[in-house]
């Protein structure tokens, strides 16, 4: 019963931290959305924690006091039944009150709070990088010819050659003939294709990579 | 059965958030345990106020935060 109650007020810390963070921390219509969604997570929990009713509770009690009838007094049982008291009340009380006090906690000493919550889904701090047409861009991108160095270069003839190989092995020449830039690749055996590379066969970049 | 489809509703979604986040997997199994043991402790038609207060915060909360987004 403890454990069930610690994992009701566990999920609904969580939910109502992730949800109200979500919220107040958006920056796009698409957060506020995501994070409103994740509400009604926090209303099942917010519902749950709630105290049951008094009558119920009070009935609950009797039943489970007149097991030890020898231990608890008349006078105790008579209080106990007064709607007033209401033990739940207190236990809510004090539930919410630890909540309060963890969620300020981890406001205060939590710098990236979100990080334990979102992991590597977007959280509401997310800072992207946008382009100058204002499109989100992935900074990570490779290019196709990343890698790459320039290893040769061939510029006796009209058309001037750029050897370029990787440390894998795999290579691409650059020829420049006249301002108009072709290229041709290949996955191994530079020096033997160096040696031939007049006989290559060179396209656009598009076509190439 | 509006409880039911609540129920697999919020589950759906813990388990989205849990794919992503270790710390919320609790709650994904705990929604699915009650799920299977078909629980009733959660009652809707109880707990219109709740509901009708909680979501009037998340509504006030969503409009301070429109007006700065706008």
């Amino acid at each position: 019963m403890i454990i069930r109650k610690l994992i009701t007020f566990y999920s609904f810390v969580i939910t109502a931290f992730i949800t109200v963070s979500g919220i107040l921390s958006a920056n796009s219509y698409v957060e506020l959305l995501t994070a409103i969604s994740f509400s009604p997570l926090a209303l099942y929990f917010l519902v749950l924690m709630l105290p049951r009713k008094a009558t119920k509770l009070a009935h609950d009690l009797e039943a489970a006091i007149e097991i030890i009838p020898d231990k608890i007094s008349k006078a105790d049982i008579k209080k106990i039944k007064d709607s007033e008291y209401d033990p739940e009340r207190r236990k809510f009380l004090k539930l919410i009150g630890a909540a309060g006090g963890a969620i300020f906690l981890t406001a205060i000493f939590t710098k990236k709070a979100e990080a334990s919550f979102f992991g590597s889904m977007p959280g509401p701090g997310t800072v992207a990088i946008k382009n100058t047409q204002g499109v989100a861009i992935d900074p990570a991108e490779k290019k196709p010819t990343d890698g790459y160095s320039i290893t040769e270069i061939d510029d006796t003839g009209s058309d001037t050659y750029y050897g370029f190989v990787n440390k894998e092995g795999a290579w691409f020449i650059l020829k420049d003939s006249d301002s108009t830039y072709r290229y041709a690749k290949g996955s191994s055996l530079f020096s033997i294709s160096w040696s031939g590379r007049g006989a290559l066969t060179y396209d656009y970049f598009n076509n190439v990579f | 059965m509006t409880n039911k489809i609540f129920l697999i509703f919020i589950t759906l979604i813990s388990i989205f958030i849990s794919i992503n986040s270790l710390v919320f997997l609790p709650v994904s199994a705990y929604l699915i345990a009650t799920l299977i043991t078909n629980t009733n402790e959660f009652n809707f038609a109880k707990n219109k106020k709740v509901t009708f207060y909680f979501f009037g915060l998340i509504l006030i909360l969503t409009l301070i935060r429109l007006t700065k987004i706008v």
